[in-house]
């Protein structure tokens, strides 16, 4: 018999209803997502992806049903986000710095200790960002960059990206996807990234969970391992690879063409 | 032409051309407009006149308390407004029904409930003018990009830092500009107040300008007045794009 592992170690929705108004969104959603996972939630628009990535970051309340990320509720747990919007979720009267720095400025860590840490995180990373301008300066790809190091710099536990290539070209979403795994590589932190691209989804995922109804329903066993000969970052050639193809059209068919 | 004498060329070339067509319209009806040289002549006597300029400052002063009044009441209002949803659906219709009032329509109502004269003169132009900053406001919060606030929460900040660093900042520029636009309208209307109710004043001046029919003279101060208008409103320019110059870009 496999053991479940224990409810620190994953995150976590149990029979979860949601509602705006009159309309249901979410209608007995249970889900898990282990530690140092990257998952994927697919569906088509407009299904329900974000209200999941809106439960886990606290910004919605379910009507029932319990949300846990590594035991603790939504509001309590160290999470960072990536906004499907990236612009809107910029501070447009903040330089690229201070927007990526806005967790630490959050923590009381004074101006010049914040620099330090995002001009590191930069190296690290080999992000090559404008930070002294805006936002309306910067390209689409600098400003999902300049959010995913702000998610990064709050230290969290739970990485949360929401359609997080629908503003770039392809060559930036591969680039970022090679980021998000590379961090994933180095430091197991967990992902749950929302798209409707089976392509993408096979790319960087170890899971995907399909979304298919509407409104959503899903079991805990409602997601699909993704079988890849590769560890994180993985190689462009996996693109390619007859395997990945095969999944890709997997994925397709257990979306049921909604992608 | 390069493109830098064509900024100073065009409007010169936009003055001179008033300037002509008025003095041909003087030409044609020299008893009711002065020539315009005759009005620049007046325009000289009047700014060396200390009585004058204590007038311009007796209006300013009085404009720019009915802002501060306005501005006061309209942006706590404005805000409120804006933040509650129904609030909103239910006074956005009777805030544009009164926005289309012309202000000094209302003094009788003002007269009628202060008696003072100079109060009700102060409560038309503070109301008039707290009407745009009310809607201003009540506008930027309203829309407020939902994602800004939530970037905010989801990294752990206090309602307080929410509120002075997301909130403020995002509705400043419609409220600078709201201001902007209330102190233009404000002038407006405290000139109409005090040729209406009396007391010392531009207003009073052109008054009498009139009745005593010193055309030149009268015409001169309204282009004293002309000037101080632009000149407030090139002020609220500078601060709109000195202060929210990230307002275009929300």
């Amino acid at each position: 018999m496999i053991s479940k592992p224990a409810q620190d170690q994953v995150v976590a929705l149990r029979n979860i209803r949601l509602s705006y108004g009159p309309v249901q969104v979410l209608d007995d959603v249970s889900m898990t997502v282990p530690r140092g996972e990257i998952c994927v939630l697919a569906g088509g628009n407009g299904i329900g992806k974000t209200s999941v990535i809106r439960l886990l970051s606290g910004a919605a309340r379910p009507d029932s049903g319990t949300a846990t990320i590594f035991g603790l509720p939504p509001g309590q747990a160290k999470i960072g986000l990536v906004w499907q919007n990236t612009y809107a979720s910029l501070y447009p009267w903040l330089s690229a710095l201070e927007n990526a720095a806005l967790p630490l400025r959050l923590q009381g860590i004074n101006r010049k200790e914040r620099r330090r840490r995002i001009l590191d995180m930069c190296r690290d990373l080999g992000f090559d960002l404008p930070l002294e301008r805006p936002p309306y300066e910067m390209s689409g790809g600098e400003q999902q960059k300049t959010c995913m190091l702000r998610a990064l710099a709050s230290e969290c536990e739970l990485l949360l990206l929401d359609e997080p290539w629908n503003n770039v070209d392809f060559d930036s979403s591969l680039d970022l996807m090679l980021h998000i795994q590379e961090i994933n590589a180095r430091t197991a932190l967990t992902t749950i990234i929302v798209s409707h691209s089976p392509e993408f989804s096979a790319f960087v995922a170890h899971a995907v969970i399909p979304m298919r109804t509407k409104p959503v329903r899903l079991m805990e066993t409602d997601r699909i391992r993704i079988e890849c000969p590769y560890r994180n970052p993985r190689p462009r050639k996996w693109l390619f690879d007859a395997q990945f193809r095969e999944q890709v059209e997997a994925l397709k068919g257990s979306l049921g063409g909604q992608q | 032409m390069s493109s830098k004498l064509a900024k100073i060329c065009f409007p010169l070339l936009g003055v001179a051309t008033f300037v002509a067509a008025w003095d041909v319209a003087a030409c044609l009806k020299p008893t009711l407009l002065p020539h315009s040289w005759q009005v620049g002549a007046a325009v000289g006597e009047l700014v060396a006149d200390p009585q004058i300029r204590a007038d311009f400052w007796r209006t300013i002063g009085r404009t720019l308390l009915a802002l501060a009044i306005a501005v006061g009441a309209g942006v706590p209002l404005g805000l409120t407004i804006g933040a509650a949803k129904p609030l909103n659906r239910m006074f956005s219709g009777p805030l544009d029904f009164l926005r289309s009032l012309p202000g000094f329509a209302l003094l009788p109502m003002w007269l009628s409930l202060f008696k003072s004269g100079d109060t009700a003169r102060l409560a038309m132009v503070a109301f008039g003018a707290g009407l745009l900053v009310v809607a201003n406001t009540a506008f930027g919060v309203a829309h407020i990009r939902r994602e800004r606030v939530e970037v905010a929460q989801v990294y752990g900040a206090s309602r307080g830092f929410i509120l002075l660093n997301v909130i403020a900042r995002e509705v400043l520029p419609q409220v600078v500009d709201g201001m902007r636009l209330a102190i233009s309208l404000g002038l407006v209307l405290m000139i109409v107040g005090e040729i209406m109710l009396g007391a010392r004043g531009v207003g009073t001046r052109v008054n009498d300008t009139l009745m005593g029919w010193d055309l030149p003279q009268m015409y001169a101060l309204l282009f004293m007045v002309g000037v101080l208008g632009y000149l407030f409103n090139l002020a609220g320019k500078a601060a709109t794009s000195r202060l929210t110059a990230y307002g275009k870009h929300l």
